[in-house]
């Protein structure tokens, strides 16, 4: 079995606030594999967000505390001196495109000019690399003379199609995806997926999307992870994901969504998202959970313990996990 | 046979909500010394919408779905075209008038963000309060109207609640403040601009379920305004589709959505994804671009730019409304013969 | 079910506003600053008088002081320097009087302890009986008896007016002189320029003249003639003052004025003046503000113009113009500064009201037929007004800066004793190149530090004012 290329294990991220310390990830692990799209599903303060800012090494001034191992390629990069991550990994080897970054492009200087600085940073000539944002421009499906415009002349989803061009422009092994069509409209967001897919098979790319929308994810997914309350609960492939959802969290967000083309009952998952500085004791939705609620042998136990993951059988090559003790 | 308009024949005359070829136009000015340029934000849009029954309308940004909803409870004023309320022309009342005939007190409206919906000065009694208070509701009642509120949102015991402040709440909570307030004064007719957009996904249908069950206890009349039509199927009857200002197709809403007739429609409906994993093995077949600028809309049907199916005609001309199938109206060159 | 509701403003009770402001370290120490700020004004209202304006312009209220004086407890630092003002009265000496005939013959007796190296400038006598002067002026003779037990006898001297320097007299100098002569061959050293009262407290060792610590008797006698018993001299009508080289608890300026008590009214006049003007510029704010922000339209159009007209205006340009042509005293400088300055004041509130009027609760309001003074009553007024405090704190240290600077170039109202007026003094006296240090940096810390207070005070109360900054 070929080595994975990216490891995530045990991570964690703390940061401090005046109410006191918050677990935003506590223990996350999981792999992504060449080629493979992962999607990160998570509501507010699931951490997913908190997770694409630890593998780019990008947080806050009050995080007090960064633990655990990212292996890219084989290589630690998350203890990696900064210097180094910043020469090598970031945006070479990781790329992102934060949410709204299509309103973090700077109004007064035209596009190509904000696309190449990077480049320009690193060395290259400012030839190559117009040629370079050209050529990633023509492939988000823009014509090359944008490079020559302005972010007001451009639509939304222009402008997003510029920041994912931004993000491959240096041929990246792996492209987080943070809500990359939250503030787009529908068909728009259609486009955009298309284009994805498109560059996904086109450049070999492999993907973490981030999202808190469980149908949208399943366009482009190959794997999904479940997260709540800074931890993963579910992952697996995206078959056995949406066909075979098994965390009880999982299966009340499965059907909370409404779908269009089928008729389904929707149900709700009653409850708040717990605080994520004290968190429940043992498993983080035990609160919340039905089946916690019904059956008297799981207390003291959900109440206490945090689960194990356990391995469910599935269709996809890849291992289905669950961190629930009804699978123990 | 209801009584119809000739030339909106959708439209039920004596439905609660009636609005026939509305209009509104906003100016912009480019500069101080430009020509002032018209913004056609809803641009002859009729419907009608009854008790009990609740009507979707879905559209893209800049359709004008939310200008139109603002519109029919007269928070601004047309420029052309007629609303009606329970048979009375409230198109052009004033605000003294409006009180007189009780419209405000008949009409809610519930806002798409919980955050910024509510003053963050005022208590959750005194938000709830105030609309019972300019009505001149005495204080006993307001009291008991109050508790009645937030147990119909299930925010309860209210004790708890009422002296809290919204940032105490989460964003599902206050939305259910939000709808509490909108229906303490008993009203006929309620519009719901995105209600559950900005709320997690697994809130959504709890909030869902409260305004299906308000509507069926109270037998309101419902607009129900979003771009996400998955949620709007959970409790409509009726669908309007916008495209740019105008009017794309109408119609029971499952009829509209199993089998959309009108290029945008079905582009809509094929670009939402339903939770399935073989999505990610083929592409999407929606059009390509974006909704026009309104200040300068494409000649013809604004839609053809973006359209697979454009015609000669529909470059030059704009089209009818034309009753497609029974009961399905669609504003497209496609259909003429029909 | 009637519930009590608790009374908030702000959504925040009473308490939790004061625990809000306190709780910050910024809010302890602006507290402290404050309190004290208040304390010292109420104490200078208390003490001093309330024609105090009047009497600091007064210069024979000060003439007993020296001038330039140091404040005395600079001793304490540099040792026994300078003689300190001492004032000898019926606490302090023995009186007696009696009557040969319509003669009243008054003996007076008192020690003093010198020990310093710079002796007192005069010793004044003050006779405040007006009937003595009447006919013929009553005569004193002094005799001092130094520590090395020599006797120095001045006298006769006639006691022409009510307040009498010694040292001056004809009769002071040369019997000095004569002194100096026959103890100390040295009586060239009185050359009679100015007072020689410090000659009685030297003696002259290798030919120069040092001075003579030790504990000196004095010995007064006064005849008062043709006085009657209804009229005589009681002992609390008669007064000694030794003028000495430091005064007071700030030293004195260029007329002897005690700076103490100076600087001290200060303190509730700078403060006074600093909040009205404040208030002033606070009230045209909110009015302005509200009213264009509300109305819209061509009113706020027509307001917003006059705003940024406002804001063009260079005030303190304008102030020292018009306090020059027109004369116009502290008030006037206050409500003009005060006229001038409101523009970015009613700025910040048109903004805070535009926010509040675009905002969706609003909308709700409108919808359910909420009229505009409802809503300008129960959303807008309940923002704005606790906002004003905190105008009217940030506004103060503008206005008292503005006014003393005014005041510094002798401008609007020197008629009372602003910080800014003293400073303008010791400029004009060239107090910092004479190196009267007590005279120039007193007022002006005392300037920056009430703008200081004002200034934390206002940081302080930001996270009250703006629920954002709260938690944060």
């Amino acid at each position: 079995m070929s080595m994975a290329l990216l490891e995530v294990r045990n991570t964690r991220l703390y940061y401090a606030t005046t109410k006191g310390v918050v677990k935003a990830l506590d223990g996350v692990s999981f792999e992504l594999n060449e080629g493979e799209t992962l999607a990160v599903v998570g509501e507010t303060g699931s951490g997913k967000s908190t997770l694409a800012k630890l593998l780019v090494r990008v947080w806050e001034r009050n995080v007090t505390l960064v633990d655990g191992e990212v292996h890219l390629e084989g290589r630690e990069v998350l203890h990696m001196p900064e210097e180094e991550f910043r020469r090598e990994i970031r945006w070479r080897k990781i790329a992102v495109v934060p949410q709204s970054s299509m309103n973090a492009l700077n109004p007064v200087i035209k596009i190509g000019d904000q696309m190449i600085e990077p480049l320009l940073l690193q060395g290259t000539s400012k030839e190559e690399a117009l040629k370079m944002a050209m050529d990633a421009l023509e492939a988000v499906g823009l014509p090359r003379d944008t490079v020559n415009r302005y972010p007001h002349q451009l639509s939304g989803g222009m402008k997003q199609r510029v920041i994912i061009a931004m993000s491959i422009m240096a041929h990246p092994r792996i492209v987080i995806l943070d809500e990359p069509t939250s503030a787009l409209d529908v068909i728009t967001q259609a486009n955009i997926m298309n284009l994805l897919k498109k560059l996904k098979w086109e450049f070999k790319l492999s993907y973490i999307f981030i999202t808190h929308d469980l149908a949208l994810a399943s366009e482009l997914a190959d794997a999904v992870a479940i997260m709540y309350a800074g931890k993963i609960v579910e992952i697996g492939g995206a078959e056995d994901i949406y066909q075979n959802p098994s965390h009880p969290y999982t299966q009340g967000l499965v059907s909370s969504v409404p779908t269009l083309r089928t008729d389904k009952t929707l149900s709700f998952i009653p409850g708040e998202v717990p605080s994520l500085i004290t968190p429940p004791p043992g498993c983080r939705f035990h609160p919340r959970c039905p089946f916690y609620r019904d059956r008297d042998y799981l207390k003291g136990l959900c109440d206490a313990k945090e689960p194990p993951n356990a391995e469910i059988e599935g269709k996809s090559l890849r291992r289905h996990l669950v961190y629930c003790w009804l699978y123990k | 046979m209801p009584d119809t308009f000739e030339d909106a024949p959708w439209v039920k005359k004596d439905s609660l909500v009636v609005a026939h070829r509305l209009r509104t136009y906003y100016t912009i000015r480019p500069g101080l010394f430009a020509k002032p340029r018209f913004v056609k934000a809803v641009d002859d849009i009729s419907l009608s919408i009854d008790r009990g029954i609740t009507l979707a309308v879905v559209g893209e940004s800049g359709s004008g779905k939310t200008t139109l909803g603002r519109a029919l409870i007269r928070l601004l004023e047309p420029i052309s075209g007629e609303i009606y309320f329970d048979g009375v022309d409230i198109t052009h009342m004033k605000e003294d008038e409006l009180k007189k005939v009780g419209f405000r007190r008949r009409i809610g409206m519930v806002f798409q963000d919980p955050y910024s919906s509510l003053n963050p000065f005022h208590s959750i009694h005194f938000i709830l309060e105030e609309p019972l208070m300019v009505q001149g509701v005495p204080r006993e009642e307001r009291e008991e109207r109050v508790y009645r509120a937030l147990e119909e949102v299930k925010l309860t015991p209210p004790e708890d609640f009422i002296n809290k402040y919204p940032h105490m709440l989460s964003g599902g909570q206050r939305q259910r403040v939000s709808i509490a307030r909108a229906i303490i004064t008993n009203p006929d007719f309620i519009v719901a601009d995105e209600p559950v957009s900005m709320l997690d996904a697994s809130i959504r249908v709890e909030i869902l379920t409260i305004l299906k069950d308000i509507q069926q206890k109270h037998k309101m009349a419902f607009m129900y305004i979003t771009h996400d039509i998955s949620t709007a199927k959970y409790f409509s009857d009726y669908i309007l589709i916008m495209y740019a200002g105008q009017f794309a197709e109408y119609g029971p809403f499952r009829d509209v959505v199993k089998n959309p007739l009108h290029p945008y429609a079905q582009s809509l409906i094929e670009a939402i994804p339903d939770p399935d994993p073989s999505n990610r093995l083929r592409e999407r077949k929606v059009a390509p671009g974006e909704p026009p600028n309104l200040a300068n809309p494409p000649p013809g049907c604004r839609f053809h730019p973006r359209c697979p199916f454009a015609m000669d005609i529909c470059k030059r001309q704009e089209p009818p409304v034309i009753e497609a199938r029974p009961g399905v109206y669609v504003k497209c060159w496609l259909y003429k013969g029909f | 079910m009637a519930r009590r509701r608790e009374f908030r403003i702000l959504g925040m009770t009473p308490g939790e506003i004061v625990k809000g402001f306190f709780s910050s370290d910024v809010g302890k120490v602006a507290t402290a600053f404050f309190l004290v700020m208040v304390v010292i004004s109420i104490y200078a209202l208390v003490t001093l008088p309330p024609n105090f304006g009047k009497v600091w312009n007064n210069p024979d209220y000060w003439r007993l002081n020296p001038p330039y004086a140091l404040p005395s407890w600079v001793n304490a630092f540099i040792g026994n320097v300078y003689a300190p003002q001492v004032i000898i009265n019926n606490h302090n000496y023995v009186f007696s009087s009696s009557y040969s005939g319509d003669t009243e013959y008054i003996t007076v007796y008192f020690t003093v302890d010198y020990h310093y190296k710079k002796p007192w400038n005069e010793i004044y006598v003050i006779l405040n009986n007006p009937v003595v002067y009447t006919s013929q002026p009553p005569i004193m003779e002094i005799t001092i008896t130094r520590p090395d037990n020599s006797k120095i006898t001045i006298g006769p001297l006639p006691l022409r007016s009510k307040v009498v320097s010694i040292g001056t007299t004809t009769q002071a100098v040369s019997q000095l002189s004569q002194f100096y002569q026959e103890y100390y061959q040295a009586g060239n050293l009185i050359t009679g320029t100015s007072s020689v009262t410090p000659y009685i407290f030297y003696n002259v060792t290798n030919g120069k003249a040092m001075p003579l610590i030790g504990t000196y008797k004095f010995q007064i006698t006064i005849y008062v003639f043709s006085s009657n018993t209804s009229s005589a001299v009681t002992s609390n009508e008669l007064e000694f003052v030794f003028q000495g080289n430091a005064y007071g608890l700030m030293g004195t300026d260029f007329e002897g004025r005690d700076l103490w008590l100076g600087l001290l009214a200060g303190f509730p006049i700078d403060l006074a003046v600093g909040l009205l003007s404040a208030i002033i510029v606070v009230v045209i704010s909110v009015f302005v503000g509200i009213i264009s922000a509300f109305f819209g339209g061509v009113t706020d159009e027509f307001l917003t113009r006059i705003t940024d007209f406002v804001i063009l205006l260079p005030a303190f340009p304008l102030l020292i113009v018009f306090s020059v042509l027109f004369g116009w005293s502290i008030w006037d400088a206050v409500i003009f500064l005060a006229l001038v300055s409101w523009g970015a004041s009613a700025r910040i509130i048109r903004v805070m009201v535009m926010q509040i009027r675009t905002a969706q609760y609003i909308e709700s309001a409108i919808i359910a037929g909420a009229s505009r003074w409802w809503i300008l009553r129960n959303h807008v007024l309940p923002q704005v007004i606790p906002y004003t405090l905190y105008l009217l704190v940030t506004n103060v240290p503008a206005a008292i800066l503005t006014l003393s600077a005014i005041n510094f170039l002798g401008l609007a109202g020197s008629e009372l004793p602003t910080w800014g007026n003293i400073l303008y003094y010791a400029e004009e006296f060239g107090a910092l190149t004479s190196g009267y240090w007590w005279w120039v940096i007193p007022p002006g810390l005392l300037i920056a530090f009430v703008a200081v207070v004002f200034i934390i005070t206002a940081i302080a109360l930001e996270p009250v004012i703006n629920p954002r900054l709260r938690y944060g």
